[in-house]
């Protein structure tokens, strides 16, 4: 007798698989947070963001989050703490070392550092949180980690681990991406308002890296093509989970099904995301929204494909 | 006497599912569902008979009617007005009630986000900018996206720094615009320019079109708001001693009546 849809989900969460694109999804999120721990340092933005006037910065802060109170922030000790505690939890994410421990630790202590100022952060922060969280629930150190140096001599470790961690992170990307795009309403996106949000975007002085506005009018056309392309992308992206359970069911029929493994229509999706965020980034400063957008790509590579890739390299 | 046929061999049946496999199938159903919920697209905030008003909504709808007009629909921007309030303000009550029973999860996991990003982009920012007196003239010392200008450019371009000025382009943040003002009076001190006056403003802008913005070359400066001055001294650098109102009561409404460009990155 087959078995129901429930039955057949509950099975297929059980599928394992070998652990290289969560690992190289656990490798990127830990630099990418070393990286906005360093960038705050770098900018002395540390202490005017999260301390108080007394310690340098610009106003009191409320604090109400259990471990921003156990801590002690927003006093300077406690701070750093925070900070410490989130560096050390993503490097033990890059070097892959106690991986859940590691991610945990970092979501806890960046989850106290958000909430002592909550208007000075953006999407980034909410989804470098989601990326930490997955984290916690994957065995993300099976492969090119640290671990599997120590525990069997080599980086490239095949043992399966539980795949739905990396499906669930396939989801959130293709989630954040669709309902961005389907909340882009404002008149500025379509033809009737003249297709102008890109355009009118790299002119916000809040986020453009440089002043554009000598030549910006010159390219309209291209902006206004961006501009779509950029809409059409994001509200469609859910298509990357059909493409996904295409690839994976490629010998049964059907014609979407055919074209969509003909064409790849992940790959597709996935190099116009990485020239959208390149060029975002060269052209406004968005933290590191891209990098922890991008990261969440590894997953959408299965271990096989991984292995394929680098093994060629 | 007929015989039986052979048995055909058969598949051998899986394992019997665990009790940990249907209560994994249960948690990852409700992750999903808690992270779905709060991004279901719906407006920013209820909408009303005056916000429908506002010249952004009105395009909106008009694009609307017209597209819908296309394919043989024809609706009123009135009716469709009406059509689009009660819809969206339904689906903003549904959304609030079916997250509410998440709020820990999302409070303890981070995993409660719209993912609204950058839906409208405003066509009135505003620019952040600091200067010195010198005799009765003002000096630039940080104009944003002025790379002659650049004093403390380093922590004010920063991305966190960003994302607060950013709120102050509504007239939001009022009481963190002031500590930036005390902070960057604190800073010109500890460079040694006590007794400088220095004014801290920020500059309304206009985006024109691109056509005039080809001929005019550059975005159109308005009047400055939000204009703080101060003489560079240890009183003016003086913590308050208290916490300031919330930041949402203090911030008046857009002088222009729109949203702000939003601080999340797209």
């Amino acid at each position: 007798m087959s078995e129901g849809p429930l039955s057949r989900a509950a099975r297929l969460l059980g599928h394992r698989e070998a652990g290289h694109s969560l690992a190289i999804f656990r490798m990127a999120v830990g630099l990418i947070i070393l990286h906005m721990l360093g960038a705050l340092i770098w900018t002395e933005s540390l202490a005017p963001i999260w301390m108080n006037p007394e310690d340098g910065g610009l106003r009191d802060q409320k604090v109400t989050q259990w471990l921003a109170v156990a801590v002690g922030a927003p006093a300077p000790s406690g701070v750093l703490a925070l900070v410490a505690g989130a560096a050390a939890g993503a490097l033990a994410l890059t070097v892959g070392l106690g991986a859940r421990i590691g991610a945990l630790l970092t979501l806890q202590c960046l989850l106290a550092l958000f909430s002592v100022h909550q208007s000075s952060g953006g999407g980034h922060d909410r989804l470098i949180l989601n990326a930490l969280w997955l984290l916690v629930l994957a065995s993300s150190d099976r492969s090119l980690s640290l671990r599997s140096r120590l525990q069997t001599g080599r980086w490239w470790n095949d043992t399966p681990v539980a795949a739905w961690p990396r499906w669930l992170a396939v989801f959130q990307i293709c989630l954040v991406y669709t309902a961005t795009g389907l909340q882009k309403v404002n008149p500025e996106w379509f033809p009737w308002g003249g297709l102008e949000a890109v355009y009118r975007s790299l002119l916000l002085p809040s986020w453009a890296r440089y002043d554009l506005s000598g030549w910006l009018g010159d390219i309209e056309p291209l902006l206004q093509a961006a501009t779509a392309l950029t809409w059409l992308w994001e509200s469609s992206f859910f298509l990357v989970i059909a493409a996904l359970y295409w690839r994976a069911t490629r010998t049964r029929p059907g014609r979407a099904r055919a074209l969509s493994n003909r064409w790849d229509l992940r790959r597709a999706y996935l190099l116009i995301g990485i020239a959208m965020h390149l060029g975002l980034t060269a052209l406004m400063e968005l933290g590191p929204f891209g990098l922890i957008s991008m990261s969440f790509y590894a997953c959408m590579l299965s271990p096989d494909e991984w292995s394929a890739k680098l093994r060629r390299s | 006497m007929s015989t039986a046929p052979p048995a055909l061999p058969t598949e051998p049946a899986p394992p019997a599912l665990r009790v940990w496999d249907w209560l994994r199938l249960l948690l990852i159903s409700v992750h999903i569902f808690a992270i779905t919920v709060p991004a279901v697209p719906s407006p920013p905030s209820a909408l009303t008979p005056k916000k429908l008003q506002e010249r952004g909504a009105q395009q909106a709808i008009g694009g609307l009617s017209d597209a819908l007009g296309a394919i043989g629909l024809e609706l009123s921007e009135e009716t469709l007005g009406g059509l689009v309030m009660t819809v969206a303000n339904g689906v903003i009550s549904a959304r609030e009630a079916a997250s509410r029973p998440f709020a820990p999860y999302y409070r303890h996991a981070g995993t409660r986000q719209s993912w609204r990003m950058f839906s409208r982009v405003a066509d009135r920012p505003a620019r952040l900018e600091v200067h010195r007196a010198d005799g009765e003239a003002w000096v630039p010392l940080y104009v944003a996206l002025d790379p002659e200008h650049a004093w403390a450019g380093r922590t004010l371009r920063s991305e966190r720094f960003r994302a607060m000025i950013n709120n102050f382009a509504s007239k939001s943040g009022r009481t963190t615009y002031l500590g930036l003002v005390r902070w960057l009076t604190c800073r010109r001190l500890e460079e040694g320019h006590a007794g400088e006056r220095l004014r801290v403003q920020l500059r309304r802008l206009a985006v024109p079109s691109p056509a005039v913005l080809r001929a005019r070359g550059g975005l159109i400066e308005k009047a400055p708001y939000w204009v703080e001055e101060r003489v560079v001294s240890a009183e003016a650098c003086a913590p308050p001693g208290l916490a300031g109102p919330d930041e949402d009561a203090e911030g008046g409404p857009p002088d222009d009546g729109q949203a702000p460009p939003e601080g999340d990155a797209p």
